[in-house]
């Protein structure tokens, strides 16, 4: 009698504190600033914590005998996948972070600790994580990286830049010394017959110097200064920047051909004019002795989503393979029998660059024409391009 | 020093003319007897070297005791120029002087790397644009010995 009253009063505590326990778990699971679940191998989930379902915006009757790998993005299941395979009782514990798809269709980041729950004989029941969103800390560090390869980008520019400069502007320098001097003697000993030419060459070289300059600055704003985006119309910009060159496609008898129905593009309209001035103007000057001189303007979709390929091309003088890189560098000229200070295509692709596109060039070798191709964002999608171009402004 | 009374051969590859110009002004006025060869871009200075197309008389186009170099040419640049020089058994030989407005770093390294045989920074001050040009054909026309077209000779 006393006996079993003794394992009445053992066993009501033993559930009092198997109560109390629950209760501590439950609470604990539940106000945890953190999302909790359990699943099965194949990804069934057999439990979620309120976070879980607010994270997902479902109810956890909608979750329960769902798969969550439905929330993870299709390219990243894999990775999860193997992360869950490896864990067994030997490794039980396993973080990781990955993508998920959140309700908004947005894609965010979340961070877990992965754990194998093992009865009492060690064998293997399901499988319990421990979530965190990690979103906002992601989107800083992508962020981070991407204005730290921004800012490498800029630095290698400048010094190139600087490298460029300081030698493109001693040049002329040493030439005004040199044939001031020149003159200097010719002077004290009375020859006079070459001073005029030599005079020549010092104005020459101080008009260069000034032309550098202003390329510089022009150069230098282009980059950075970039009135608010709009819609424009690819082949009346085209037309635009044609007639401002007109006079040298007179002069060597180029035949443009604009096609119809070209995009809308959406950028700053006085800079992207200017992008196919110096092409058109490029490729006519590089006519060579080419009879039939013709410019063809195509566009298509680019392979980069909201971006149009435009390409121009010519039946000029072409480009030897080995330098279509170094063209668009600053003050390269390949002719130096061509007028030109060599800033035209740097121009060009800084241009293109401030609007989020790429340029380059192809061409099959000298004597066979050259194509310029650039990519320039559509005005189908306004709101990315015109952040970008925007956010690109503020920076400076 | 040496005795011959042959000019000494410079080619000069320089695409500025009026660098050109003060150069050989400069050399022309030298006390050793040059004759300058110029060409304004590397395919020439090779063309030349290897006595190709319009160069390719000897009698013409004799072997140069020098070449003075210039990094910024079109196309071409000065240091494949000067790669290209340093590579074949033919023309390795030859002293490669580099003149250039560059005194970057990294221009040095490469020239170097390249095996150019001297690396001269053209002063923007005209007496010392003069005295380096000076102590250049000093050195290199006078006091250096080449090999010259006797390098045939000399291939093992």
């Amino acid at each position: 009698m006393y006996g079993l009253q003794m394992d009445v009063t053992a066993r009501k505590t033993m559930e009092a504190e198997l109560r109390r326990s629950e209760l501590y778990y439950r609470s604990l699971v539940n106000d945890l600033p953190a999302m909790v679940c359990r699943f099965q191998s194949d990804g069934t989930l057999t439990f979620v914590n309120d976070l879980y379902c607010q994270l997902f915006q479902r109810t956890r009757d909608e979750l329960i005998g769902f798969n969550f790998y439905d929330l993870i993005p299709p390219p990243q299941r894999a990775l999860v996948a193997e992360g869950i395979a490896k864990l067994s009782p030997t490794q039980p514990v396993i973080e990781h972070e990955h993508e998920v798809l959140h309700p908004d269709g947005s894609i965010g980041w979340q961070r877990w600790v992965n754990r194998l729950l093992l009865d009492e004989r060690g064998q293997p029941v399901e499988y319990q994580a421990l979530g965190m969103d990690i979103t906002a800390r992601k989107r800083a560090e992508l962020e981070r990286e991407r204005l730290i390869a921004e800012l490498e980008a800029r630095n290698a520019e400048l010094e190139q830049f600087t490298y460029t400069v300081s030698h493109d502007l001693k040049s002329p320098l040493i030439t005004i010394k040199g044939f001031a001097s020149y003159i200097e003697r010719d002077l004290a000993a009375g020859k006079l017959e070459r001073i005029p030419s030599d005079l020549q060459r010092i104005i020459s070289a101080a008009d260069r110097m000034y032309q550098l300059l202003e390329d510089l600055l022009h150069l230098s704003r282009a980059g950075r200064q970039l009135n608010p985006p709009e819609r424009i119309g690819l082949g009346l910009l085209i037309s635009e920047a044609a007639a401002a060159v007109s006079g040298r496609l007179a002069e060597r008898n180029v035949y443009l051909h604009l096609p119809p129905n070209l995009p809308e593009i959406y950028g700053d309209r006085t800079r992207l004019r200017e992008v196919f001035q110096n092409l058109i103007d490029n490729a006519a000057k590089f006519m060579g002795d080419q009879p039939n001189p013709q410019i063809w303007i195509e566009a298509r979709a680019a392979d980069e989503p909201h971006f149009v390929l435009v390409s121009v091309r010519d039946n000029g003088i072409g480009i030897d393979p080995r330098y279509t890189q170094r063209i668009f560098g600053l003050f390269e000229r390949l002719e130096q029998r061509v007028e030109g200070t060599g800033i035209g295509l740097t121009l060009v692709r800084r241009i293109v660059e401030a609007h989020g596109g790429k340029i380059w060039v192809e061409s099959e070798g000298l004597g066979s024409g050259s194509t310029f191709y650039l990519t320039l964002p559509t005005a189908l999608q306004t709101s990315a391009p015109a952040e970008r171009i925007n956010s690109h402004e503020s920076k400076h | 020093m040496k005795a011959s009374i042959e000019p000494a051969i410079i080619l000069l590859v320089e695409d500025n003319p009026d660098h050109t110009e003060l150069i050989i002004r400069t050399l022309n006025d030298h006390r050793i007897p040059n004759r300058i060869i110029h060409v304004t871009d590397g395919e020439s200075a090779l063309d030349y070297l290897w006595r190709r197309a319009q160069f390719a008389d000897p009698a013409t186009s004799p072997q140069p005791d020098i070449v003075l170099l210039d990094l910024q040419l079109p196309r071409l640049s000065g240091l494949e120029v000067l790669q290209e020089i340093k590579t074949r058994a033919e023309t390795r030989h030859i002293p490669v002087v580099v003149v250039t407005t560059s005194s970057a770093e990294r221009d040095l390294q490469a020239a170097y790397q390249r095996y150019a045989n001297s690396y001269l920074v053209k002063p923007v001050d005209f007496q010392q644009f003069t005295r380096m040009l000076n102590d250049l054909g000093d050195y290199w026309l006078d006091w250096n010995q080449t090999l010259g077209d006797r390098y045939s000779l000399a291939t093992p």
